[in-house]
């Protein structure tokens, strides 16, 4: 009896257990062996090579383009997500009349595929005829117009805005739940003790908020590792590899030019970032989750 | 006094209506470019209004999307479905049936949330083309069902932690077993839970790109994110079919969103604050 009731429960989660098992952890497993094989070429070669690509990896001036482009992504995608959402949350936590209403604008972007920001954003980058150089014709400003996602130079931080623009509502929120989270009692003692509303913010809330920056910091820092469908719809990873990130490359390597396991320790590499990303997280909230 | 504090008031306003006019300008744009007719794109700036509204570009976008649409949603739904269920069922027995080595097949199943998909790209071609299923509207289905299992799970889990553990001793108590009190107790109580995961899951589904990019190639098949990459390509210079194609894709969600959002809100919150 008591052996029954502890096997059937597993036995209600081994569909999943199963499915798992093969799609995420079996994957992963099988990928890293491609890695370690000589696979070139349409036709599978499972023939031992050790760990030849990832030595080959880190002389190849491509891979480390692409690894820089990531980090510059995540450095100021993070940057700019957590500063433009909690301003907003700040913003809107001063009992704004109709605060439903800026939510609402300030979140919908979230619910739209990347394919489609990247072809609107693509248009508004147009250099002869978008919005941004319009703007600054209508301005007067003509000097300041630019290639922008034609530009590489700038490329990436075009790329890197137009991300901020999707994702910055869903900090906000994140970060409106956390504010909201902490105790009145907190802020009124603070108050008390003579705290103007900046300094409640400074020294009392933000400091508060640490579950959700650490939790903002964490799934935007996937979502670079990620941010595959975005740039490869705007410009595949060009103009000259100035937006090629490892998602870029790893797809591109084995999709289109078939080195599937040189192809496949980026893509180890990508998992072991995102792991490194992951577990500390994981970890430091294990008891919350 | 008052007169300062209705200054900082305008203020504060005029700064949320900045970010407004931010967030809005790229769908005004498209709003008004997908309603211009070619001419008129090129001359006139994408900030004007358009001179005469010209409907045409929406009737070339929808013959380019019409089946890609179906094809969406013939491969969407059904992978939502299998999901949301398996994730209620996994929710359940976490959260209420704890057995031995449940917390680390739970932890594992977290770590998939966070897969980058292309550390899994390789395989899952080999997988799905071994299956026979390359370019069906299964493979889709079977993709989008197992990696949506990770973040389903933990809604539900979430979700039923907060459904007291009595219930489920009083079912005992009635005599039901593990199923009968999913049945009859966990079930009913759901509804939130179901709707929060579906409209999230949905959405996910819905907007994926890489995917269908790999898995599939026929018209027959795709999905409307791979289609509207590819019309981007095949008009390239037709900026109003674009925007009229993109507005097309982006309706479904966007009607969920502005009908059903504060369920959306829901699970993006509990999908990242607490995992």
């Amino acid at each position: 009896m008591a052996r029954t009731e502890k096997i059937v429960p597993f036995l209600f989660v081994l569909p999943s257990i199963i499915l798992v098992g093969i799609f995420v952890y079996g994957a992963i497993g099988w990928n890293f062996i491609i890695s370690l094989t000589a696979w070139d070429g349409l036709k599978p070669n499972y023939d031992f090579v050790g760990l030849d690509n990832y030595v080959r990896l880190f002389r190849d001036e491509i891979f480390i383009n692409a690894l820089k482009n990531n980090i510059v992504l995540i450095l100021f995608l993070i940057l700019g997500v957590t500063l433009v959402g909690l301003i907003l949350a700040i913003l809107l936590d001063q009992n704004v009349k109709g605060e439903n209403c800026f939510r609402t604008v300030y979140l919908f972007p979230m619910a739209i595929t990347f394919v489609v920001t990247a072809t609107i954003w693509v248009w508004m980058y147009n250099p002869t005829s978008g919005v941004f150089n319009s703007i600054l014709d209508a301005l007067h400003l003509g000097s300041l117009k630019s290639g922008w996602i034609t530009d590489p130079d700038i490329a990436l931080y075009c790329i890197i805005l137009a991300l901020i623009w999707q994702f910055s509502g869903y900090t906000m929120v994140v970060f409106l739940a956390g504010i909201r989270s902490v105790p009145v009692e907190t802020v009124e003692a603070a108050k008390v003790d003579g705290a103007g509303p900046l300094q409640s913010y400074s020294k009392i809330i933000i400091p508060q908020l640490t579950p959700s920056i650490l939790s903002i910091f964490t799934v935007m820092m996937i979502y670079a590792l990620k941010a595959f469908d975005f740039i490869w719809v705007a410009g595949k990873g060009g103009p000259g590899g100035s937006t090629e990130i490892l998602a870029i490359l790893m797809y591109k390597t084995a999709f289109l030019d078939s080195h599937f396991a040189y192809s496949a320790a980026i893509a180890t590499i990508l998992f072991l970032m995102a792991i490194a990303i992951v577990l500390p997280y994981l970890w430091i909230t294990r008891k919350k989750i | 006094m008052k007169k300062k504090l209705d200054v900082k008031r305008v203020v504060l306003y005029l700064i949320l209506l900045l970010f407004l006019i931010f967030y809005i300008i790229p769908v005004y744009t498209t709003l008004t470019t997908s309603l211009k007719d070619l001419g008129e794109v090129a001359t006139s700036s994408p900030i004007k209004l358009p001179h005469k509204i010209y409907l045409g570009a929406y009737r070339d976008a929808a013959a380019e999307l019409k089946r890609p649409f179906l094809n969406s949603l013939a491969f969407a739904i059904p992978a939502t479905f299998i999901s949301c269920v398996l994730g209620s069922i996994n929710g359940y027995i976490f959260s209420k049936y704890k057995f031995k080595g449940s917390e680390l097949i739970f932890l594992l199943f977290l770590i998939g949330i966070f897969l980058p998909y292309q550390s899994i790209l390789i395989p899952l071609f080999e997988i799905i083309s071994s299956l026979g299923l390359y370019d069906t509207f299964w493979a889709l289905i079977l993709t989008h069902s197992a990696y949506g299992i990770p973040i389903t799970t933990l809604l539900f889990r979430n979700y039923y932690d907060q459904i007291p553990n009595e219930l489920i001793e009083a079912g005992k108590v009635d005599g039901y077993g593990i199923s009968g009190i999913y049945s009859k107790i966990i079930l009913p109580l759901s509804g939130p839970a179901f709707a929060m995961t579906i409209i999230f899951q949905f959405t996910n589904v819905w907007n994926d790109y890489l995917f269908g990019l790999v898995l599939t190639m026929s018209a027959n098949v795709r999905p409307m994110t791979v289609a509207l990459a590819n019309l981007k390509g095949s008009f390239a210079a037709a900026w109003n079919i674009q925007m009229a194609g993109a507005l097309l894709v982006t309706l479904p969600t966007i009607l969920l969103f502005i009908f059903l959002g504060k369920y959306f809100v829901r699970g993006l919150l509990a999908g990242s604050v607490k995992g």
